[in-house]
């Protein structure tokens, strides 16, 4: 059965089964349940790296949508020369830097100001909530510049290794290395006067 | 931490590959330092920390609303409001078009005039459609 867009609507259950490859193969051929699996498979990975990038907002979740309406245009051009996960990263990372500096030109959020908000919750409970610790280590987050942001978000919240993080990138794994260690220095100091003393 | 140099090395340790004069740096300050040691260890809960706070899940039904949207071919423009919207581009484009094409007209009416009024600078004249189709008035024009 085809709908009205061209898609087949197979209900694969076998689909969980497949390699990427083979996805990636069937979702070329229009195959939804495809699609769809390899969208289950990175979804939690991209939200990661999105919420990451931009905070808890709400167009966090308007990128990540549009993450993959970019790949499934762009699937014809996608020849496997990196993994899938790592290309719908890269993709994820760019349209993080492009919401960032529409941020920037609208000066939608003043992070300082949320930073101080948030000392100003702790401040009034002595015993830390794990989702408070999270939010304020999200907001150091924000206030590190993009590439810092970056580094921090695929190596650290990611997981992948300095080598991945430079492919993704495209930059030098030097580089990498001393913008990690420079973001690490500079949330170590944001974050101390909240955190680690607790 | 006061020595950098040291804290320099616990991240690229952690990140990084060592040389072997840096690996038998950081094992010697390890091994004589309590606040050394301290530190990597506050390092590493911070990391712990900030891997723990990544967010991991969009809104409820991610799937559906991509796949409505891919569906309906209204995919997401996230820069389109304003001025900068596709919109607001067409019209500007039109816009600006209409400006030019008023412009050649103003100087090309300017040029062709006798005297500069208003109605002569949008090729207007007193004209009415009498006039304008009376033979005599036509035969007159051709003849001036």
């Amino acid at each position: 059965m085809v709908d009205e867009n061209g898609m087949y609507l197979t209900n694969s259950p076998a689909s969980e089964k497949l390699t990427d490859f083979e996805l990636l193969e069937l979702a070329k051929c229009s195959d939804r349940s495809a699609f769809t699996e390899i969208v289950k498979r990175y979804k939690s990975r991209i939200a990661s790296t999105i919420y990451g990038m931009l905070g808890k907002c709400d167009e966090a979740d308007d990128v990540g949508q549009e993450v993959f309406i970019r790949f499934y245009k762009s699937m014809e051009n996608f020849r496997g020369d990196s993994a899938l996960g790592t290309y719908l990263t890269r993709i994820a990372i760019n349209l993080s830097l492009n919401e960032i500096s529409r941020r920037k030109r609208k000066s939608i959020v003043s992070f300082d100001k949320m930073m101080e908000d948030g000392s100003d919750i702790q401040g009034n409970n002595n015993s830390v909530k794990e989702n408070e610790n999270r939010e304020i280590i999200q907001l150091a987050l924000q206030k590190l510049s993009a590439k810092y942001r970056t580094v921090i978000v695929l190596r650290l919240i990611d997981g992948y290794s300095t080598e991945e993080t430079a492919n993704i990138l495209g930059i030098p794994l030097g580089t990498v290395l001393s913008r990690l260690t420079r973001a690490q220095i500079k949330l170590k100091e944001y974050l101390q006067p909240h955190m680690l003393e607790t | 931490m006061k020595n950098k140099r040291i804290e320099k090395l616990i991240y690229k340790n952690l990140d990084g590959t060592l040389s072997n004069k840096e690996l038998e740096i950081l094992k010697h300050e390890w091994d004589i330092s309590e606040p050394v040691r301290e530190e990597y260890q506050q390092i590493l809960e911070l990391r712990d920390k900030i891997n723990e706070s990544g967010i991991r899940k969009f809104k409820p039904l991610f799937e559906e609303r991509l796949l409505d949207k891919l569906s309906s071919g209204k995919q997401l423009k996230i820069v389109s409001t304003g001025w900068t919207g596709s919109l607001g581009v067409s019209f500007r484009q039109i816009a600006l078009t209409a400006a030019i094409i008023l412009a050649l007209l103003i100087t090309y009416n300017m040029k062709n005039g006798n005297y500069y009024s208003i109605q002569n600078l949008f090729g207007d004249s007193n004209n009415n459609l009498e006039i304008a189709f009376d033979p005599v008035q036509n035969l007159l024009g051709r003849i001036e």
